[in-house]
């Protein structure tokens, strides 16, 4: 009795009373979101999304009591086969068992209820990487076989779900992986990199070209410069380099597009000398910015070929319509156009529950599920979306401190996972609905509409405040 | 790198996104307000909340024009359910062509979720009937109001609506702007005299509708609209059952009767013939029937009343005896010979005196007085002047009874005759170069002389009066003021001193009796008429009469002109004296002579 007392003290009780204040908002303007004044629909009433969602709150109050009723070496021992279960549930989607909705097929119906494997594989990934990480002794990350087979773990699932169900959304969480790994002890050097190359990617469509690769050039420049004094010994060179910068710069708005091999030629000539003048040190740091430079010049110029060639039509309408949505307003950039309006629309305090003109109008698609966050950004204006975003906040460093807090890499691991996977949920879908990241089909976790989701959402949360409970034990065990 | 760092690397990285997204909905919800202008646009639409038009009654309170409702059957074609096709449409009396020509109209407008109207204009009795059977889903009846007109007479002096053309709208727009393609304006008649009065102010709902275009409420919960304020109501002084009289004496004639009250100049009742019955220009068939009255030989929409310009005939020779008198050229006992030689007549004793001219509507008289008129050797010496200046000093005293011009009525598209200048003359002839033996048509109202019958119709209400009128209106009150537009009320003068007019009272008086228009006689009203002959060079000739009753006290003063009728005491001596008699004492005592009017039919002969 007293050891279940202690327990129950370990909870940690302001992550759960986050939990619940997001689930309930996102309930109530679920209901507010599909409300139609003429239609006297209940919040409660089964028929409609709200009363669907209210029923799956309450299924997530059971599965709730469950996890943490249950033995906690249950979720150590359980990861590899959720993972092989939820693998299959991915491919039998394509079974007669499998159902589309608004066209995509994602969903298994068990007649008593519909469920999307997809939700949960990220819940069995985090599991999975954990256990194996856990488990692995010696594990040690690097150009080795234990980290490539986490990484098989991870990506195995995404591109399985590609491959099944064509969904770039979810698949594209999955990326939410590398953080985790970054957390826990991956070089940072991986994620800065894929940082930098998307960075200059997204740039280029944005920046001419001819200015994004100066820009480059002269960043390099600059940081040779400051960085490395051998530079001031070769000074002449440098000086060299510089003025056919400054010379190409001065002349930029003449070139032409076709012009920019000139300019990849002043970087191969410029780099071999300086490679030749400077290899005699084996100034590594010299050497691979150099090279950084002439790789990252040639992003740009990839830029076309990657955005004809090698994404599908409707992926690069997408990035188009992300960088000017009046570009195809009435496709995809409408979702965009229409989702702003409705968010601007509400102003400092919005128009008030229910009041939402843009909401009750059906102009933003999906306003339900993905676009869920305009009807906070248009019926309660910006003090609304503060008060959403700051809990978001809140719950995210909290589960970030509760993870630092665990002493088993198990509990860590998964944790960071948890956090990773609510981070990269509310910033793609936040900032695709904001307009700043392309439309990528994600939800809004405990506020877009959707059982399978929000299932997954609390289970994920809940094994992780399950595992935080039992901590102390958690380490006697290891 | 330890574990600390990263985590706050990854807590940066957090707080920097959370950041850039409040910063980001700080610029898009409150510093921009594009997006709440764009959003107000999209989602609220401006509808037209459309006033009661003001409503008509006669000079007694019966409704000469009001608004009833029908009803427009929409369907919403995503919700349509017509399980029996044939059931659905046996109930609303549509043929299956007609349903699946509007539901094809319908997808070719896209109109899934927004209504289209199925049937246009379902007449309050059929909507009475289908009502309560009609059980199908998707269906909606909307009322709407139209005019209509209770009794089917006075169609060209009440006008009609219809919808505004390009033309009216542009001139519309240059003083007042109010006017939207679609809506509806008086283009004829009262309708349209008094369209500023009868319409009202139109009112504004600021309505919300969703992406599909379907409503779904008031915007700001209705505080931004504005209500619709209804039209004036008017009162007329048309008395409706003279009128409806009038029309049926009127019936396979061609022309027109105007009856008015001298004492007030309000127009009792005003005939034109053929006409056509006002319903069938208000509603769903207005284009069908208007083309169908448009190309109708008889010119059932041209309103004689107030356009016909007409040849006066002999009533004329009582402005010619009065400005004769006036000028001091004719007086009581200025006797001629009845000479043939210089125009044509027809039997009566000769030599005769001023009042037996106008009893016996002697043609050689007004000969001989209209050369006194105009000659009055105002230039001794060349005759060709004289003729000129005193056709001047005439021509004054023909305008002054409201001759030779519009009068001003609240008709609309009145005309006004014409009564030539002397320009005209010049013209024709060349300078110097005309007298009065080239004009003499004139003197017994032929010639150039060209007269409305409602202007012949205040002629007897200014002899009526001796000397004076009120311009002729239809008009008595506008909503609930009791005061009358001012230019009905104030007294216009003739040339001529009431001291003249006795004379004429009794010879017309005499006409009745025992001259001309004999036929008019009623044993117990005390009729003062003349009766005209007017020449036609295409044909037969015009039945002119004009008379006032009773003669001590006038209550009416009445033109009837008819056309191809011959002699005026034939025909329109009988149906004015009728007319007097139904409006004086609300019965007729004579049914043969009713009789005889109502067969005749100068339309086939």
């Amino acid at each position: 009795m007293r050891r279940e007392n202690s327990i129950w003290k370990n909870i940690d009780w302001l992550t759960i009373i986050l939990f619940l204040t997001l689930a309930i908002m996102g309930w109530l303007n679920i209901y507010s979101a599909i409300y139609t004044p003429e239609l006297d629909q209940s919040m409660f009433d089964f028929q409609y999304q709200p009363g669907k969602q209210f029923t799956w709150i309450c299924f997530s109050v059971i599965t709730i009591s469950s996890i943490l009723v249950i033995d906690f070496n249950f979720f150590f021992k359980v990861p590899y086969l959720f993972y092989i279960v939820i693998l299959v549930a991915i491919v039998l989607v394509l079974s007669p068992l499998g159902v589309s909705v608004g066209g995509n097929r994602a969903w298994i119906d068990l007649k008593f209820m519909r469920f999307q494997p997809a939700e949960f594989a990220k819940l069995a990934v985090a599991l999975s990487i954990a256990k194996f990480i856990d488990s692995t002794t010696k594990f040690r990350y690097g150009l080795n076989k234990d980290t490539m087979k986490v990484l098989g773990i991870i990506f195995f699932v995404p591109i399985l779900i590609l491959g099944v169900q064509k969904d770039t959304g979810s698949a594209l969480v999955f990326a939410c992986f590398i953080v985790v790994l970054f957390l826990d002890g991956l070089s940072f050097v991986i994620p800065l990199v894929g940082i930098v190359l998307a960075g200059i990617f997204v740039s280029s469509l944005l920046v001419n070209p001819v200015y994004l690769i100066l820009g480059i050039i002269g960043f390099c420049q600059l940081f040779l410069f400051f960085f490395i004094k051998k530079v001031k010994s070769e000074l002449w060179v440098w000086s060299l380099a510089t003025a056919l910068w400054v010379g190409a710069l001065a002349f930029s708005q003449y070139i032409e597009l076709n012009v920019l091999y000139l300019i990849a030629g002043e970087v191969t000539v410029v780099i071999t000398m300086l490679v030749f003048f400077l290899l005699r040190d084996k100034s590594t740091l010299v050497v691979s910015t150099l090279c950084i430079a002439l790789v990252l010049s040639s992003i740009p110029l990839s830029t076309d070929y990657i955005l004809n060639d090698i994404l599908q039509p409707h992926q690069k309408k997408r990035i188009e319509v992300m960088i000017n949505p009046e570009s195809d307003p009435k496709g995809v950039g409408w979702n965009v156009i229409q989702s702003k309006t409705a968010i601007g629309s509400g102003g400092l305090w919005g128009t008030g529950y229910q009041q939402g003109t843009f909401t009750k109008g059906d102009y933003v698609p999906e306003q339900h599920t993905d676009f869920i966050f305009c009807t906070i950004g248009e019926e309660h204006g910006w003090v609304g979306s503060i008060t959403v975003i700051t809990l978001f906040m809140i719950l995210l460093i909290r589960l970030l401190l509760l993870t630092n807090r665990q002493r088993s890499r198990f509990a860590k691991i998964y944790g960071y996972s948890v956090f990773s996977i609510l981070f990269f949920h509310f910033m793609i879908n936040i900032g695709m609905v904001i307009g700043l990241l392309p439309v990528i089909g994600i939800p809004l976790p405990f506020f877009s509409y959707g059982g399978s989701s929000l299932w997954a959402f609390t289970i994920m949360i809940f094994i992780f405040i399950k595992l935080d409970m039992h901590r102390t034990q958690i380490l006697a065990r290891g | 790198m330890n574990e600390r760092t990263r985590i706050s690397i990854v807590i940066i990285l957090l707080v920097l996104v959370s950041s850039i997204f409040l910063t980001r909905l700080f610029f898009l919800q409150v510093k921009s307000t594009e997006y709440k202008i764009k959003a107000t646009k999209v989602t609220t639409i401006k509808k037209d909340v459309y006033p009661y038009r003001g409503i008509i009654y006669d000079r007694y309170g019966k409704l000469l024009v009001y608004n009833t409702t029908v009803y427009d059957l929409q369907m919403v074609l995503k919700k349509a359910k017509i399980p029996d096709t044939a059931r659905f449409c046996e109930l609303l009396g549509i043929d299956k062509e007609h349903l699946l020509k509007e539901t094809a109209k319908a997808k070719k407008l896209f109109r899934y979720r927004v209504p289209h109207p199925l049937i246009k204009q379902m007449s309050k009795e059929r909507y009475a009937k289908v009502q309560d059977i009609f059980d199908y889903e998707g269906f909606e009846f909307v009322p709407k109001l139209v005019r209509e007109y209770p009794h089917g007479s006075l169609a060209n002096t009440l006008g009609y609506i219809a919808e505004i053309n390009a033309r009216e709208k542009a001139k519309s727009d240059t003083t007042e702007r109010y006017y939207k393609r679609g809506d509806y304006i008086g283009k004829k008649g009262l309708e349209r005299t008094y369209e500023r009065e009868l319409r009202g102010i139109r009112g504004v709902n600021y309505i919300l509708r969703d992406v599909h275009g379907i409503e779904k409420g008031r915007f700001a919960d209705g505080r931004a609209d504005t209500l619709a304020v209804a039209g004036y109501n008017l009162q007329s002084t048309i008395n409706l059952s003279l009128q409806q009289y009038g029309e049926q004496l009127m019936v396979n004639k061609i022309g027109s009767i105007v009856a008015l009250e001298p004492s007030t100049g309000e127009i009792l009742s005003i005939v034109t013939s053929p006409s056509y019955n006002p319903n069938l220009l208000a509603g769903e068939n207005f284009s069908k029937n208007y083309n169908v009255l448009q190309k109708d030989s008889l010119k059932p929409l041209y309103d004689r009343a107030t356009r016909a310009s007409y040849p006066p005939g002999s009533i004329f020779k009582l402005v010619q005896a009065l400005i004769g008198m006036q000028e001091g050229v004719l007086k009581p006992n200025t006797y001629f010979t009845c000479d043939r030689s210089l125009v044509g007549c027809h039997g009566h004793p000769s030599p005769l005196n001023l009042h037996q001219s106008i009893q016996h509507s002697c043609n050689p008289y007004y000969y001989k007085a209209f050369k006194k008129i105009l000659n009055q050797k105002l230039d001794a010496k060349n005759q060709f002047i004289d003729t000129r200046l005193g056709y001047e000093k005439w021509r004054k005293h023909v305008l002054s009874f409201g001759l030779g011009q519009k009068l001003g009525s609240d008709i609309s598209h009145e005309k006004g005759g014409a009564v030539r200048k002397t320009s005209f003359y010049n013209k024709w002839y060349g300078e110097n170069r005309w007298k009065v033996s080239t004009i003499y048509s004139n003197a017994i109202g032929q010639g150039e002389l060209l007269v409305v019958p409602i202007q012949m119709a205040n002629l007897a209400a200014i002899i009526a009066n001796k000397g004076h009128y009120y311009i002729p209106h239809t008009i008595k009150s506008i909503g609930d003021s009791t005061v009358k537009l001012k230019r009905f009320m104030e007294k216009q003068y003739t040339t001529v001193d009431s001291s003249h007019f006795q004379l004429v009272h009794d010879a017309m008086e005499d006409v009745i009796k025992a001259g001309t228009a004999r036929r008019a006689y009623h044993k117990d009203i005390r009729i003062c008429g003349k009766t005209g002959t007017a020449q036609n060079p295409h044909g037969e000739d015009h039945s002119v009469f004009i008379a006032f009753a009773p003669k001590d006290d006038p209550k009416i003063a009445i033109a009837v002109y008819v056309e191809n009728a011959g002699y005026g005491g034939t025909w329109a001596a009988p149906i004015a004296s009728l007319m007097i008699e139904k409006h004086l004492n609300d019965s007729i005592s004579r049914p043969y002579l009713e009789k005889y009017i109502l067969e005749g039919d100068l339309i086939k002969k």
